[in-house]
C-alpha cells in the first residue's frame, strides 16, 4: 500500500544538483527585491524581525550561498549547508512577500522539508525516538520522501483553494481567467517575461478562441484543476507519481502559453523530484 | 489501527474524491442557477464557506496524520498551508492565485510621452511591488472617500512619488514625463472591453 519511495545514489545526486539549479534560479529572481531595501507591508517573520540588513549584505550572503550550494551538491556538511540555505531563502522570500506581490517560492518548501527531515532524523538518533512509518530507511531517502510529500501538498492546497475560495464555482467561473490573461498582457511584468509581439498575438489568439467557446474553456480549466486535486494520488507509488509529475508539467506548460507564467522553478522541481526520470533506467 | 496500509489509502482517496465531487457539484449547481462567469456578481466565496472548508481540510488532515503517518508530512503540510497560509507566512501559503476568477479586472500601465509602454524595472521598481502599493492605497482611500476615481488618482500619486525618487539623474528617463494609466478589463458576454483611465502624469523634477 503506502510506503516511502527508495532512491539510488545516482538519483539522489541528480536531485541535489536539480535543487541547486532551482535555488540559483530563485535567488536570481529574488535579487531585485532584496536590493529594494524598503518593504511596505511586513508578512511572515518580517512582522517580528527587521530584515532590512539583507539588502546591505546581499553580495556576501549570495557568495556564501554559492559555497553552501556546492557543499550541498557534493553532500559535504549537508545539514549546515542546508540550514544556511533555508534561513537565507526564508528571509529573502519574506522580504519579497513584504515588498511586492506574495511570493510562493517552491524551493523554500523543498528546503524546509529537507531541513526538517535532517533535524528530526538526527534528533531521533540522539534521543532514540521511534519515528515509525514517518521516515524512510535512510536519512537521504527521508529527505526526498518528505520533499515529495511537501510538493504534492503544495499542488493539492492550490486546488483546494480554488474550490474553497470560489464557493465551489471555480470551474463555472474559470473563463474569467481569460480576462486575467488579457490584463497580464498590459503589465510591464509580462513584458519583462518576454512579451514579444509574436507572443502577444499568440495569447490574444487563445483568448479569442476560448472566449467564443466558454464551455470548452471550462472543460480545459477543469482539467488543470483536477490535475492539482488528484496530485496526492501520486503518493500511492512511483509510477503514479511519474504520471502526476508529467501532468503537472503539462499544466505548467499550458499556463506558460496562456498566462505567460512559465514557473520554471516549479517545473524543475517537479521534473527532478516527481517525474524522476533516472528511476526508469535504474 | 493500520499505519501504512489500506486505511491511509482510503483517507487519501476519499479526500481527493470529496474535493473533486465538490468542484463538479459546484460547477453543475452554478451552471443550473445561471451563475455564469460572464454574468455573475459574486466571485469570492462567503467567508463562512471558506472558514468551514478550512476546518474540514484541517480535520481531515488530522485524521490523515493519525491513520497514515507514512504520508503524515503531506497531511501536516496541507493543514499548515490552510492554517498559516492565509497570512502568507512563508513557506506556507494557500496559493490563492487565480482562485477567484472574475469577469472584470484592472491593470496598471506606465507610458512615455509617446504612449510607448515603460517597464518600471528600468527605474528599479518591480511592477508587482507598485501594484501592491497601489492596491493598498486604493483600498484605504476608497474606504475613506467612497469615490473610486478619486481613490485611484490618490493611489497613482503615491506611485508617482515613488517613481520620482527612483528617476536617474541623467539619461532619457531623467526628463521623460511618465503617465500612469489604469486599464479596466470587462468581459461583456462576447468580448473583453477595455477602458483606459489616465490617472496622473509624473513630470520630471
Amino acid at each position: 500500500m503506502l510506503s516511502p519511495f527508495e532512491y539510488s545514489a545516482q538519483e539522489l545526486e541528480i536531485m541535489r544538483a536539480g535543487f541547486a539549479i532551482a535555488f540559483l534560479f530563485t535567488l536570481d529572481d529574488l535579487k531585485f527585491f532584496a536590493s529594494q531595501g524598503d518593504y511596505y507591508r511586513p508578512v511572515g517573520i518580517a512582522r517580528w524581525l527587521d530584515l532590512s540588513w539583507l539588502s546591505r549584505h546581499r553580495r556576501l550572503l549570495d557568495r556564501i550561498s554559492l559555497v553552501a550550494l556546492m557543499a550541498y551538491v557534493l553532500d559535504l556538511q549537508t545539514p549546515w549547508a542546508l540550514l544556511f540555505l533555508t534561513l537565507y531563502l526564508l528571509c529573502q522570500v519574506t522580504v519579497r512577500g513584504s515588498t511586492a506581490g506574495v511570493s510562493h517560492e517552491p524551493v523554500l518548501v523543498v528546503a524546509v522539508a529537507q531541513m526538517a527531515a535532517i533535524g528530526i532524523w538526527d534528533a531521533s538518533t540522539q534521543w532514540s525516538w521511534d519515528l515509525g512509518h514517518w521516515v524512510a530507511t535512510s536519512q537521504a531517502d527521508t529527505m526526498v520522501w518528505w520533499t515529495v510529500q511537501a510538493l504534492v501538498a503544495l499542488y493539492f492546497t492550490s486546488g483546494l483553494s480554488k474550490v474553497l475560495l470560489s464557493g465551489g464555482r471555480w470551474i463555472q467561473r474559470s473563463p474569467g481567467l481569460l480576462v486575467a490573461a488579457a490584463a497580464r498582457l498590459e503589465t510591464s511584468g509580462a513584458m519583462a517575461v518576454g512579451g514579444s509581439q509574436r507572443k502577444r498575438a499568440r495569447v490574444e489568439g487563445y483568448i479569442g478562441l476560448l472566449l467564443a467557446r466558454p464551455q470548452t474553456a471550462r472543460v480545459l480549466f477543469a482539467g488543470g484543476l483536477f490535475v492539482e486535486l488528484w496530485s496526492p494520488l501520486g503518493l500511492v507509488g512511483e509510477n503514479a507519481m511519474l504520471a502526476v509529475g508529467v501532468a503537472l508539467l503539462g499544466l505548467h506548460w499550458a499556463n506558460g502559453r496562456l498566462l505567460l507564467l512559465p514557473c520554471a522553478v516549479y517545473q524543475i522541481l517537479v521534473f527532478v523530484y516527481l517525474v524522476n526520470l533516472p528511476r526508469l533506467w535504474n | 489501527m493500520s499505519t501504512a496500509g489500506g486505511d491511509g489509502l482510503t483517507v487519501l482517496v476519499a479526500a481527493v474524491a470529496a474535493a473533486s465531487v465538490c468542484a463538479m457539484v459546484g460547477w453543475r449547481l452554478a451552471a443550473a442557477h445561471a451563475d455564469d462567469a460572464v454574468a455573475g456578481t459574486r466571485t469570492i466565496a462567503r467567508p463562512e464557506f471558506s472558514r468551514v472548508g478550512v476546518m474540514i481540510v484541517v480535520a481531515t488532515s488530522a485524521v490523515g496524520i493519525v491513520v497514515s503517518p507514512v504520508i503524515g508530512v503531506f497531511w501536516l503540510w496541507v493543514a499548515l498551508n490552510h492554517l498559516l497560509g492565509t497570512g502568507e507566512n512563508a513557506p506556507f501559503s494557500r496559493y490563492p492565485m487565480f482562485a477567484a476568477p472574475s469577469e472584470r479586472t484592472w491593470a496598471l500601465r506606465y507610458e512615455t510621452s509617446e504612449g510607448a509602454p515603460l517597464n518600471l524595472v528600468h527605474l528599479g521598481i518591480q511592477p508587482a511591488a507598485a501594484r501592491k502599493r497601489f492596491s493598498k492605497v486604493l483600498l484605504s482611500a476608497h474606504t475613506e472617500t467612497g469615490d473610486r476615481n478619486a481613490a485611484r488618482r490618490q493611489a497613482a500619486e503615491v506611485i508617482g512619488d515613488w517613481i520620482t525618487t527612483r528617476r536617474p539623474g541623467s539619461g532619457p528617463l531623467a526628463s521623460e514625463p511618465i503617465s500612469i494609466v489604469l486599464i479596466d478589463f470587462v468581459f461583456d458576454g462576447q468580448t473583453i472591453v477595455t477602458e483606459r483611465h489616465l490617472l496622473t502624469v509624473v513630470a520630471p523634477a
